[in-house]
């Protein structure tokens, strides 16, 4: 059986649609059915991305692939989750939890389809082919907007000339093959794009363009970025919202940090401000969110008769956050904040003239270059000089270093080759790896530990959560000190003759080129 | 994939309508399953509404390969296929003559078929030919339909002698009665005798029913048309001890 797909250039009148199929064929018709169906996607399209559709539909979710418009997985579902997580373990779950997690599944189109299914007889009332056609139409508002008519055939063994002679009829009633799927064709009569959002730096920077218009489009991208996860903060529909939110402004604010004239000095001097403004209110917040998320991890780390033990940690986070919550909410809903933005909006609306800003006329590629590089050698040096006595907070600034040398990279990267940008990245992200999850470690222990102090001992409850802490603590830091051990080698990679000459070839200027 | 031969030495005893129902179960429960109708008489050809016709008749079928898979046709029902019998199968014997390899044409024929299917089912002509020893060597169960009479215990002892004779293993035998009446007095006293004669009977059975003799009107199997009937429900039994036996 091969089933084939295939969509009408128009909206399709199933009354007349069946009355010219009987005409050529003779028809029975097997089932109608009529559905509603809700469409998720996380707000940075991880389906989509993997091409895939997840929807809801009566008592049902599932899943279908984009590429073939089969269904792949389906799970019963009295009313679609939040999180995928909220699924019972099934196959579906298992599938779209490595994707999905931990974002939050949110609407993103509501479909009607109405379907009927016939089949094609012979002679004898025997079954040759099948046919279903469908209706679709997607909620828009209060309205609903037909989309385009479809059609799908199967052909029945050792009657393929049946099935061709049904395509040939639906090529005369000017149906073609559907290469998209309804979904898709929904967002674009939405106006939807999907994959349009993405956490990822996406610049187009061309070679032509000044310092002054790349750092104004550098800018404006991440201030965009940022303002696209403000209602998911400001409603809390998940954690990557602030994440997303809190990367950009610290993009932003290394942008305004290392790469120098390129803007009106009172700009400047205003964005590196306000953007330290906004990024510092939201610190403790993204520090219990972490913790938040590490729950299972952390679970996974004790012996399994004392997990639940860690429940008072988690449940003292939970109200923190609440609190944390409240304030945050207090100051974004506030004058300053409204004022703030507002001033940002404006500042980087337009691009500095060359009076404005000394490097502003100069070409921006070799502005790049000599950024990159300098932050490459301050890598090098500093991590170079780090050896097994040298203190944590050695590796905790040459973390910092590298985030800024990434952020380069990224912002940067349509200048150079690709391919050999997607290398370097990848390099450096090895690295990147290593010193986040050692941090991560140290600032964990520190808090695992203020915490333990504010447990009173009398208390049964506490005193099993002490005895949890202490041992979570313990293999916290066995895990540090093994990311410890591997530091040498990890650097050592990163440092090594070969990134080195690839980061002289495309980013050391020699003299008479410099600027 | 598990083989199944529907056969008896006599005529009449159910056979066309246990190969087809059996087939039907096997591919609801979503097991690829492929009808090869062997009987010139094509009667399970009909009730799926498939042309009697195999290109190349019983020479293409016996050659197997592409050109005999080429003739298999999708039935109605999702997992069921049908290898169609055709006329010129009443002389399959000849045929066999002219192949080599006489006794294991059909077992060639069907390896072609084990990626392909979970299940295959085939409905023999009655007699002891050349086709019922070749249909013999290929089946992991012979699934004979016996009608609780006298004669019956008869021909189904000359099947095991066969058996024995031509080194077959008789333990692939099942069998199960068939076109059972509950009334009749005789039936349920051969039953009871034979069962305790010969090893390799299935404690389900086939009653004799109406509903089996509408598969002829509604060109279909049983529990397509009805299937809450007392025959649909008999067949749903046979299935599932004998998918049981099969492992």
């Amino acid at each position: 059986m091969t089933t084939s797909h295939w969509v009408a250039p128009y909206e399709l009148d199933p009354k007349k649609f069946q009355t010219k199929l009987e005409k050529r064929f003779k028809c029975a018709i097997d089932d109608r059915f009529s559905a509603q169906e809700t469409y998720f996607d996380t707000f940075d399209w991880r389906l989509y991305r993997e091409d895939l559709a997840l929807f809801f539909s009566r008592d049902e979710l599932a899943l279908r692939s984009l590429k073939d418009m089969q269904v792949r997985a389906m799970a019963p579902c009295k009313k679609p989750p939040a999180f995928i997580g909220e699924l019972p373990t099934c196959a579906l779950r298992r599938a779209l939890e490595p994707i999905v997690e931990p974002r939050a599944l949110i609407v993103r189109a509501v479909l009607r389809r109405h379907r009927c299914r016939f089949r094609v007889l012979d002679d004898n009332q025997k079954t040759v082919a099948r046919l279903v056609w469908e209706t679709w139409s997607v909620q828009r508002g209060r309205e609903w907007e037909p989309l385009r008519g479809r059609a799908s055939t199967s052909s029945v063994r050792g009657y393929d000339e049946r099935a061709a002679a049904l395509h040939a009829w639906l090529a005369k009633q000017d149906f073609t093959p559907a290469s998209k799927d309804p979904f898709l064709e929904a967002c674009r009569a939405l106006a939807l794009e999907p994959g349009g959002y993405s956490g990822k730096v996406k610049l187009a920077l061309t070679p032509e363009m000044s310092a002054g218009d790349a750092m104004t489009l550098i800018l404006r991208s991440l201030f965009d970025t940022m303002k696209a996860n403000l209602d998911g903060v400001l409603q809390d529909i998940d954690t990557e919202f602030l994440h997303d939110y809190r990367v950009a402004i610290r993009r932003a604010r290394s942008a305004l940090a290392l790469i120098k004239k390129t803007l009106d000095p009172d700009v400047r001097a205003m964005a590196k401000d306000d953007f330290a403004w906004l990024g510092k209110m939201t610190n403790r917040m993204r520090d219990l969110d972490v913790y938040a998320l590490k729950r299972d991890e952390y679970r996974a780390m004790l012996p399994e008769i004392m997990r639940d033990d860690l429940d008072p940690f988690f449940e003292h986070l939970a109200k923190e956050r609440a609190r944390e919550r409240r304030k945050l909410l207090r100051v974004m809903k506030g004058k300053q904040y409204e004022e703030t933005l507002a001033r940002l909006e404006v500042a980087l609306s337009r691009a500095p003239s060359e009076d404005e800003a000394a490097k502003a006329g100069t070409p921006a590629t070799p502005l790049a270059q000599k950024v990159i590089f300098q932050k490459y050698k301050d890598v090098i040096t500093d991590g170079g000089a780090i050896d097994d006595d040298s203190p944590d907070e050695k590796l905790h600034e040459l973390r910092i270093d590298c985030k800024k040398l990434r952020y380069l990279l990224e912002f940067f990267r349509s200048l150079f080759p690709d391919k050999k940008m997607a290398g370097l990245i990848k390099q450096l992200k090895r690295l990147q790896e290593l010193l986040g999850d050692h941090n991560d470690y140290c600032v964990q222990q520190e808090a695992l530990r203020a915490y333990a102090g504010s447990l009173t001992p009398r208390d049964v409850r506490d005193r099993a959560a002490l005895v949890a802490v202490g041992a979570l603590i313990g293999k916290l830091h066995a895990a540090q000190q093994h990311l410890r051990g591997h530091f040498a080698q990890t650097f050592g990679e990163f440092a090594g003759a070969e990134n080195r000459a690839k980061f002289k070839e495309l980013f050391l200027q020699r003299r008479s080129e410099s600027p | 994939m598990k083989t199944i031969a529907v056969y008896n030495i006599k005529g009449g005893v159910g056979k066309t309508a246990t190969a087809v129902n059996l087939a039907y179960l096997a591919a609801r429960d979503g097991a690829p399953t492929l009808l090869c109708d062997l009987d010139p008489q094509s009667s399970a050809t009909f009730y799926f509404r498939i042309k009697p016709k195999v290109k190349g008749g019983a020479k293409t079928l016996l050659k197997g390969g592409k050109k005999a898979a080429e003739n298999v046709k999708g039935t109605d029902f999702d997992n069921l296929d049908l290898l169609p019998a055709d006329f010129s199968y009443r002389k399959i014997e000849r045929a066999f003559d002219q192949a080599k390899g006489s006794k294991t044409r059909i077992r060639a024929l069907l390896d072609d078929f084990a990626n392909e299917y979970a299940y295959v089912f085939l409905d023999c002509p009655p007699n002891l030919t050349l086709l019922a020893e070749n249909v013999f060597r290929a089946a992991d169960c012979v699934l004979t339909p016996v009608i609780p009479t006298t004669l019956s215990a008869r021909t189904h002892e000359q099947l095991l002698s066969f058996f024995k004779e031509e080194g077959l293993d008789k333990r692939r035998v099942l069998a199960f009665f068939s076109m059972v009446e509950r009334r009749k007095k005789l039936h349920a006293s051969v039953m009871a005798e034979m069962a305790d004669r010969f090893s390799g009977f299935l404690a389900a059975s086939a009653p004799y029913l109406a509903d089996v003799e509408k598969m002829g009107v509604h060109r279909a199997p049983v529990h397509a048309f009805s299937p809450r009937s007392a025959s649909a429900r008999a067949y749903v039994a046979l299935w599932r001890e004998l998918k049981e036996k099969l492992g």
